[in-house]
């Protein structure tokens, strides 16, 4: 019984070791869009620069911009 | 390239006619197909990282396939015109069905790693990447069809539908891409840097992908008022667009395309400048050419 509860601590440690190994190679950071969107511009601050400068209703010049292969493989 | 996919659904033994209507959705309409154009270029920056197409093969064509039934399970959930007309007539059960078992085969395709002497430690890391991925991807879908029973119930600040549209398409386009340039980035290199740039140009570039799309679409998605695009977010954050919104959807994409722009040459800046150019050679193939060449100078 004693051995037996014995082998299921040392198997449990090795189960919690293994799971810490999987977790140190894993660099969750770079997984979580989220985070990684706080690093971009974002869209709330573009918005409140543009209408601010009340260019929400103006050209933006000159500069070309076509459509590209984009449509509709957004998800 | 569309024939290593329908290689992995060979390698399954189906039933024939379960392989064959798998088939059918993966092959599409006989065009050649956006997510091609994607999987040339994600195996060329792998390429720049040191990593053979070969080796890559196997997570190529489960991204390929995770594209596919995101964009096929998008589409009839926000019952938008497929393009196939085989599968726009199967019954919506079928429809639901197909789009699983294109997601089984995808994790299938994952399965045949490891490839090509491709470290253990960095497959792990990808097989961890992709579960967070899709469940990320999930979450953006879930959040995508609860918004319109949520705005009808909640009084939203109006800047917040802004910053809830960009996360929503931060977790699905953005987080479908972010996976594809991580992913490959991370079979190719132990270089957490490298990864995290790569995982920034993809959620980058995933997001501009779909806020052009919404410009591109905002005539058709005006009639499905439960949306949210980012014509709408604009004009619920800032009202005065509202008397033009098509025409402030568009100046605001440029800006936001300017802004982006601007970042990349510093998001890419800890990747080889080969493996940069393929990521501003695929963002002047989609978007156009005109700011690109300031950002890269």
């Amino acid at each position: 019984m004693i051995t037996q509860w014995v082998d299921g601590e040392k198997a449990h440690g090795k189960r919690q070791q293994s799971q810490e190994a999987m977790r140190a190679v894993a660099a969750p950071n770079s997984q979580d869009v989220n985070q990684l969107l706080t690093t971009l511009p974002r869209l709330a601050q573009i918005g409140a620069l543009v209408a601010s400068t009340g260019a929400l209703l103006v050209p933006f010049g000159d500069q070309l911009w076509s459509p590209g292969r984009g449509r509709g493989y957004g998800v | 390239m569309r024939s290593n996919l329908l290689h992995s659904l060979q390698q399954l033994h189906v039933d024939d006619a379960f392989g064959s209507a798998l088939a059918r959705l993966l092959d599409g309409t006989g065009d050649r197909p956006t997510w091609l154009v994607w999987r040339e270029s994600l195996e060329r920056f792998g390429t720049e990282l040191g990593i053979t197409p070969s080796a890559l093969a196997p997570f190529l064509n489960a991204w390929c396939l995770l594209y596919i039934v995101t964009l096929a399970l998008d589409h009839v959930q926000d019952g938008d015109a497929l393009s196939d007309p085989w599968f726009a007539a199967q019954p919506a059960a079928m429809q639901y069905q197909l789009v699983f078992s294109t997601f089984a085969v995808a994790l299938h395709a994952l399965s045949q790693l490891p490839a090509g002497g491709i470290p253990p430690e960095r497959i792990v890391r990808l097989h961890a990447r992709w579960a967070a991925s899709i469940t990320q991807i999930a979450e953006g879908q879930y959040l995508d069809l609860a918004q319109g029973a949520q705005q009808a119930a909640t009084d939203t600040p109006s800047q917040a539908l802004l910053t809830r549209y960009e996360r929503i398409a931060a977790q699905k386009t953005g987080a479908t891409f972010a996976l594809g340039f991580g992913g490959v980035a991370e079979l190719a290199t132990d270089s957490a840097h490298v990864v995290e740039a790569a995982s920034r140009a993809g959620l980058a570039y995933g997001l501009l992908l779909q806020y052009n799309d919404d410009l591109l679409d905002a005539a058709t998605q005006r009639d499905r008022p439960q949306a949210l695009t980012l014509e709408r977010a604009l004009c619920a954050a800032y009202p005065e667009a509202s008397a033009q919104p098509a025409q402030a959807a568009q100046h605001f994409w440029r800006h936001v395309y300017a802004q982006y722009i601007e970042q990349f040459p510093v998001i890419l800046a800890p990747l080889p400048s080969a493996a940069q150019t393929i990521v501003f050679d695929l963002l002047r193939d989609s978007f156009g050419p005109s700011l690109i060449h300031t950002a890269q100078r």
